[in-house]
């Protein structure tokens, strides 16, 4: 049960990543480092 | 906030068997994450207190859509954004609730339209404005300023949209001040006073935090 609610944690937070990488920043004032393999998209 | 997300992104790929890639990754969603729902929460808690609940959505909604297409000025750290950002979603929400009875006037459609007129020239020469935590490469640059001159224009059509039927229907909804106000801020990040006023709320809300 754990693992699997770690599982869904994870991949909203790969999805919301995802997002971020497509756009020029996050919501709104803060950009934290972006990891390099988000950098090319 | 930064390190609970990391600690949970550890957390998982521990037990998930993740490299140290996908572990950055989930890190990086996760602050967004955080971000995203604090602020979202804040607005809409202090705009039911106070009765601007529509206006801060709109202004988070929309500033927020428009910002990831323009980028803009970047606060130093989290909680600074966390700070500046409910700020000033709730100051300009609460100036929208008490002006927006006023906005079917036709000096406001002008001011609306002079508004529109000069962000849409400032985003077709400055966006999208990128950070150092994130460089945009140049065929990123050209699709991403078309998509923010395109959310502009559908912004543009909405205000214009709700002005006119407000004076020609009975029904009346107020988006259009709270949209144009969120196109202004965004618009106003953009520019070099921008960065600089972000870099004033930054000291600001820093030297509170070394004060206490």
């Amino acid at each position: 049960m754990k693992t699997k609610l770690l599982a869904v944690v994870s991949v909203i937070a790969t999805l919301f990543a995802t997002l971020a990488a497509t756009s020029a920043c996050f919501w709104w004032l803060y950009q934290p480092e972006e990891p390099s393999s988000l950098q090319d998209r | 906030m930064e390190n609970l997300a990391r600690s949970i992104a550890n957390k998982i790929s521990k037990k998930l068997g993740y490299d140290d890639e996908k572990t950055a990754v989930i890190a990086y969603g996760l602050i967004g994450l955080f971000q995203f729902i604090i602020i979202l929460c804040a607005c809409a808690l202090i705009g039911l207190v106070f009765g601007f609940f529509w206006e801060a959505m709109i202004i988070f909604w929309g500033a927020g859509l428009l910002r990831r297409v323009m980028g803009g000025a970047h606060s130093s750290g989290f909680y600074s954004c966390l700070f500046i950002s409910v700020v000033c979603i709730c100051i300009l929400a609460y100036i929208c609730s008490l002006i927006k009875v006023y906005s079917d006037s036709f000096y406001f459609l002008l001011a609306y339209l002079v508004i529109y007129a000069a962000a849409f020239v400032i985003v077709y020469k400055l966006a999208p404005v990128e950070s150092p935590n994130k460089p945009i490469k140049e065929s990123k640059r050209v699709r991403l300023r078309k998509k923010a001159l395109m959310t502009l224009g559908i912004f543009a059509i909405l205000t214009v949209a709700q002005w006119i039927i407000n004076n020609l229907c009975d029904f009346k909804f107020y988006i259009s001040c709270a949209l144009t106000v969120s196109v202004m801020w965004q618009t106003f990040l953009l520019l070099p006073a921008g960065k600089a006023f972000v870099s004033a709320a930054d000291r600001i809300f820093n030297a509170g935090k070394h004060t206490k």
